[in-house]
């Protein structure tokens, strides 16, 4: 925390020589807290290397004694990975399940964002519609992929529905609690300097909800894997699916870890994203600036 | 803003009663009180005996039960127009800058842009927070969230300033400071307004007020109003020196701590 700066008000018009060397005061404090927040940064990335190398280390040893037709090593996924990305293999199965994301993605970014603000603001909203909320975010959305393809087919239609059913309910869910869990006290602040309706929401109650919408995002980008990884193998198996199925059932056991080694980079690469999109719209979130 | 002619009271409680949960509590009961324009009135009183919410009231943002409460002369409905509030809580809004902050009141009340920026700006720099306008307040210290409420409030030039203790988050020298820099604001001709402050600190109430407030609980009403014997200009340290302010520290202490009807004494065993 700064230092409370001693300015009475009886001296409306500061010093200026104090004023200056408290200004440098405040830059020196400043690139001395960042120095420090570089060099804990570094340590991490150090200790994540070293960590990485043993856990890679260990498998690549322990590895290369099992059976080859069940296990394979990290030198052998990489040069398996290498051969598929050079062929283009891994991103033509890789492309049409990105996609489907995209698509069922955005749709429930939109409809869950905005469903969720509704039902916490208009009441009958809420009760006429809230218990069936409950009841699908419940239901394991694998049961309903029979009835999925019944109505949707198999292709890119079907697999964006199901992509849509898997992210959707945590963005709706975490935006209502959003709007729901905003402090009354400063409901209140607004209403005591008389904001409009309109005014409390956009000033108050949605930068409020923010972080809980952006959480929302988070657990969907993750069941949104899931979803994607599922569309592929319950209904025309294709994509990224495709290629885990065609390596698994072929006993090539390199090329089997590639894709899977690949959507876990994309969440943790998605999550990243997020997280960056987070700090721009929402900065009073960013816990790194404290000491 | 609003403009009453100076002899409307700026506040008038007439038997006004505030209870909660359908009667179960009351706030306070028949409580009469006037605030004159540019009067200070400082409240103290125990704890749960409705200073809150008789500042909540008068700031609209809660109904009365029964009685009448008057602001500029008028009715009470909805906040009014006028009156600026400073929270205990700060209640700064996470996610605007400093500026943004202190802009917040005058820009819901539809100031232009160029009232803003001038009125921001000179309260800003009249409490000490020149340079922090682009700072948010995660990154300032208590006193400094508590002057952005300051500034708030003050930028709007309202005619009557509610402040529900507005120092006790404070340590005791961020409060000491905070005080005297009220004080020296209130006596800027131009900045004088009517004020409602309510504090558990009976040395606070002395520093600031014209008239002091002492509220009994259960119900809370107003039980005594006491006029201030220091006159005005004053300071800290004139009024902690006058004789007279160890003789009302120790009244008003006394009155806080023998409620007047001895019946309401609890008994021991229930006070552990
Ligand atoms: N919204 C509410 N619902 C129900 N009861 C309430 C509500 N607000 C206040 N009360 C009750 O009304 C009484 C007065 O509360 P109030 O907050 O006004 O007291 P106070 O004098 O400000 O106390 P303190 O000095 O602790 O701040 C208390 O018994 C409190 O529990
Ligand atoms: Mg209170």
């Amino acid at each position: 925390m700064m230092a409370v700066p001693a300015i009475d008000t009886g001296r409306s018009v500061g010093d200026n020589a104090a004023l200056a060397e408290e200004q440098a005061d405040r830059v020196k404090a400043a690139t001395a807290a960042e120095r420090k927040r570089t060099q804990r940064r570094w340590l991490k990335a150090l200790i994540r290397v070293v960590s990485l190398f043993v856990v890679l280390g260990i498998w690549e040893i322990g590895g290369g004694q099992l059976d080859q037709s069940l296990f394979s090593t990290p030198s052998k996924i990489i040069v398996a990975a290498v051969g598929m990305i050079a062929s283009g293999e891994l991103w033509q199965f890789l492309a049409p399940s990105l996609l489907v994301m995209f698509y069922g993605f955005s749709i429930a970014v939109v409809v869950g964002i905005v469903l969720g603000l509704l039902l916490a603001r208009y009441w009958v909203i809420d009760t006429a519609t809230g218990f069936y909320i409950t009841f699908l975010y419940s239901t394991p959305m694998v049961a309903l992929i029979p009835l999925i393809v019944i109505w949707a087919g198999f292709d890119t239609a079907a697999k964006t529905i199901i992509l849509f059913l898997f992210a959707f309910f945590p963005i709706t869910i975490n935006t209502y609690q959003g709007v729901k869990n905003v402090s009354p006290e400063l409901i209140e602040v607004g209403r005591a300097f008389r904001c409009s309706e309109a005014a409390l929401w956009r000033h108050v109650v949605l930068p409020a909800a923010l972080p809980f919408v952006v959480t929302g995002l988070r657990l969907a980008l993750g069941r949104g894997l899931i979803g994607m990884v599922t569309a592929d193998l319950y209904t025309a198996i294709s994509g990224i699916g495709y290629l885990i199925v065609r390596t698994a059932s072929t006993y090539q056991m390199d090329k089997m870890f590639v894709p899977i080694v690949t959507l876990g980079l994309l969440g943790v690469f998605l999550s990243w994203l997020l997280r960056l999109v987070e700090i721009k719209v929402a900065p009073w979130t960013r816990t790194d600036t404290r000491d | 803003m609003a403009s009453a002619s100076s002899d409307t009271p700026a506040v008038q409680a007439i038997q006004a009663t505030k209870m909660f949960l359908d009667g179960a509590v009351i706030a306070y009961r028949n409580l009469n009180l006037e605030i004159r324009a540019q009067e200070i009135l400082c409240i103290v009183g125990p704890s749960g005996c409705g200073k809150t919410t008789l500042l909540r009231s008068i700031a609209g943002l809660t109904d009365l039960s029964s009685g009448q409460l008057l602001v500029h002369g008028k009715p009470v409905k909805g906040p009014p127009d006028g009156v600026a509030m400073v929270f205990q809580h700060f209640g700064l809004l996470p996610w605007k800058t400093v500026y943004d902050n202190g802009a917040f009141g005058l820009r819901m009340n539809g100031a232009d842009e160029a009232t803003v920026k001038e009125r921001v700006s000179r309260y800003l720099d009249l409490v000490g927070l020149r340079g922090f306008d682009k700072s948010f307040p995660h990154q300032l210290s208590g006193g400094m969230q508590q002057r952005v409420g300051l500034v708030r409030a003050l930028a709007m030039n309202p005619s009557i300033l509610l402040m529900d203790e507005p120092f006790a988050a404070l340590d005791a020298q961020t409060r000491e400071t905070l005080q005297e820099e009220l004080l020296a604001l209130m006596q800027r001709p131009e900045e004088r307004k009517a004020m409602v402050f309510i504090t558990h600190s009976i040395d606070e109430a002395l520093l600031l007020a014209d008239r002091i407030a002492i509220m009994t609980a259960r119900p809370g009403k107003i039980d005594e109003i006491l006029t201030s014997p220091f006159g005005w200009p004053r300071d800290l340290d004139g009024v902690q020196r006058n004789p007279q302010f160890a003789e009302m520290r120790a009244y008003i202490r006394s009155k806080l701590k023998a409620p007047t009807d001895p019946s309401k004494f609890k008994p021991a065993t229930e006070t552990a």
